[in-house]
C-alpha cells in the first residue's frame, strides 16, 4: 500500500468509526470496531520505527475521540507488534526473506491473518477494562461482528484487484 | 560504553515499543479515577517499602559513620580535658585510664582500631588501623578506656604493629600509686594474659595488695600516671632485695574495646 493510503485510512477510519462504530454496534454487548484494520495493512516493507511511531499515533487519536484513553494505543502496539510473527505462521511456505503485502491476501489468508489480531485487539482493549466470563464471550461476539466490517473494508478498498 | 551503544541500537524498536506501551498504560491509568486511586496508593506503598529497606539496609553504615564521629569528637573532647589545667577541683576524666591527670605534656588522642591481635604467643603483638598517614610513629602509648595497652613498634603507612604489656620484650616503668615506689613490668616468667610481673620494687618498700599501679612520670614510653593495674600478689625476693608484685590489669587481651594512640603535641 501507498503511503497516500495508508494516509487516508489514517484520516477516515476513525470518523468511520465515530459515525458507524456507535449505529452499527449491538448495544451495550456486542461492539463494531473496524479500525483495527489500519494496524493490519500498515505495510511491513517501511523502516520499523516509523511504522510504530505511526501506528501509535493512530492510537493515540482514537484514543482522543474514544475514551477510556490509552486503551487503543496500547492494544494497537500489540497488534503491531505480533503481526509479523503470526503472518510467518500463518504462510509457512512462503519465502522469508520476502516482505508480506496484506492487501495481495486472498480473503481466506486474510480471515487467518486478520481475524485472530482482530480478536487478539479486542481481547486487550476489554479485558484491560474490565475481567469477567461474560466480557470474554462479548469480546469474542465483538470480534467477529468488527472482523466482517474490516473484511468488507479489505476487500472493497484495499485488496489488489489482481490479488489471489 | 560501545558496547552498551551497540545494544540499544539494536534493540532500539524495542525500546521504543516498551516506552510507547508504558505511555499508553499510564495514560489509561491515569484517565481511570479508581484506577489512578489505585496506581498512586501502590506507588506509596512501594515507595515506603522501598524507603524502609533503604533505612534497613543503610541502617548498619549509617550507625557505623556516627560511630566513627563520636569517636572522633570524644578523643577532641579527651584532648581538651587533658589540657585543661587551670581546674581548682578535681577534674572528671571519662577515661578511667587517667590515674592522675598530669597537665604538663598535651596529648593527642588519635580514636584506632584494632585489625588483629595474637592471642597465644610469647612475643603477642596487636595491628591497628592506623600508621604513618594518620601520624603515628614508632613509640607512641596505646590505650583503652581502662588502661595502657602497649607501644607502637613499627608503622606502615596504613596500620601500626603494637607491642602490648603481655608481650615478654616489654618492660615500662610503673610505680605504686599509693606509695610512689618505683618498679619495672615484665612478662617475661608470667605468661598468663591481664596479669604481669613489676619487678625492682625495695623488699623494705609498703606494698598492699590492692594497690594501683601506674606508669611512672620517669617513663619515656607512656605519660606519666596512667592506670595499669591492682596488686594481686605480692612475693618477697630477699635474695635480691626486691619484691616481685602480681598485678592484675585493668585491661583485659581479649576485650579491649576502643583504642587511642596518645601522641604528643609539639610544644
Amino acid at each position: 500500500m501507498s503511503f497516500y493510503q495508508i494516509g487516508l485510512l489514517f484520516l477516515t477510519l476513525p470518523i468511520l468509526q465515530y459515525f458507524l462504530g456507535t449505529a452499527l454496534a449491538i448495544k451495550p454487548w456486542i461492539l463494531f470496531e473496524p479500525y483495527v484494520l489500519f494496524w493490519l495493512v500498515v505495510p511491513f516493507s517501511w523502516a520499523a520505527e516509523i511504522s510504530l511511531l505511526i501506528s501509535f499515533t493512530f492510537g493515540v487519536v482514537l484514543d482522543l475521540f474514544f475514551p477510556p484513553y490509552g486503551t487503543h494505543s496500547f492494544s494497537g502496539l500489540w497488534v503491531w507488534a505480533l503481526r509479523g510473527w503470526w503472518v510467518q505462521l500463518i504462510r509457512p511456505f512462503h519465502a522469508s526473506e520476502e516482505m508480506p503485502h496484506p492487501e495481495t491476501f486472498s480473503l481466506g489468508e486474510w480471515t487467518l491473518y486478520a481475524f485472530p489480531l482482530c480478536t487478539l485487539y479486542l481481547l486487550i482493549y476489554y479485558l484491560l477494562q474490565a475481567f469477567s466470563w461474560e466480557v470474554l464471550l462479548w469480546t469474542i461476539l465483538s470480534a467477529s461482528y468488527s472482523f466482517l466490517g474490516i473484511l468488507v473494508l479489505f476487500a472493497i478498498f484495499v485488496r489488489k484487484k489482481d490479488a489471489k | 560504553m560501545q558496547a552498551l551503544l551497540a545494544f540499544l541500537a539494536r534493540t532500539r524498536i524495542i525500546l521504543l515499543w516498551i516506552a510507547l506501551q508504558a505511555f499508553s498504560l499510564s495514560l489509561y491509568i491515569t484517565s481511570v479515577e479508581t484506577l489512578r486511586h489505585r496506581s498512586l496508593y501502590f506507588l506509596e506503598v512501594v515507595t515506603a517499602a522501598i524507603h524502609q529497606t533503604l533505612h534497613w539496609l543503610t541502617q548498619p553504615i549509617t550507625a557505623m559513620r556516627l560511630y566513627r564521629e563520636l569517636e572522633r569528637q570524644n578523643a577532641h573532647l579527651l584532648e581538651a580535658l587533658a589540657s585543661y589545667t587551670e581546674s581548682s577541683t578535681p577534674l572528671i576524666v571519662p577515661l578511667q585510664v587517667w590515674g592522675l591527670l598530669s597537665p604538663e605534656k598535651n596529648y593527642e588522642f588519635i580514636p584506632v582500631h584494632s585489625l588483629y591481635q595474637s592471642l597465644h604467643a610469647r612475643k603477642n603483638y596487636l595491628l591497628i588501623d592506623a600508621g604513618g598517614k594518620a601520624g603515628l610513629y614508632p613509640g607512641l602509648c596505646v590505650i583503652n578506656p581502662s588502661g595502657i595497652v602497649g607501644f607502637i613498634a613499627e608503622t606502615t603507612a596504613t596500620y601500626s604493629k603494637v607491642l602490648p604489656l603481655f608481650n615478654e620484650n616489654v618492660q615500662l616503668a610503673v610505680q605504686i600509686a599509693r606509695s610512689g615506689y618505683l618498679g619495672l613490668t615484665s612478662w617475661k616468667d608470667r605468661r598468663t594474659f591481664n596479669e604481669i610481673e613489676v619487678l625492682y620494687v625495695p623488699l623494705y618498700a609498703t606494698v598492699e595488695v590492692g594497690d594501683e599501679v601506674w606508669s611512672a612520670p620517669q617513663s619515656t614510653l607512656a605519660p606519666g600516671g596512667l592506670r595499669i593495674g591492682r596488686i594481686a600478689r605480692i612475693i618477697p625476693e630477699p635474695t635480691y632485695s626486691f619484691q616481685r608484685l602480681i598485678v592484675r590489669t585493668y585491661i583485659d587481651w581479649f576485650r579491649l574495646g576502643p583504642l587511642y594512640v596518645l601522641k604528643p603535641r609539639p610544644a
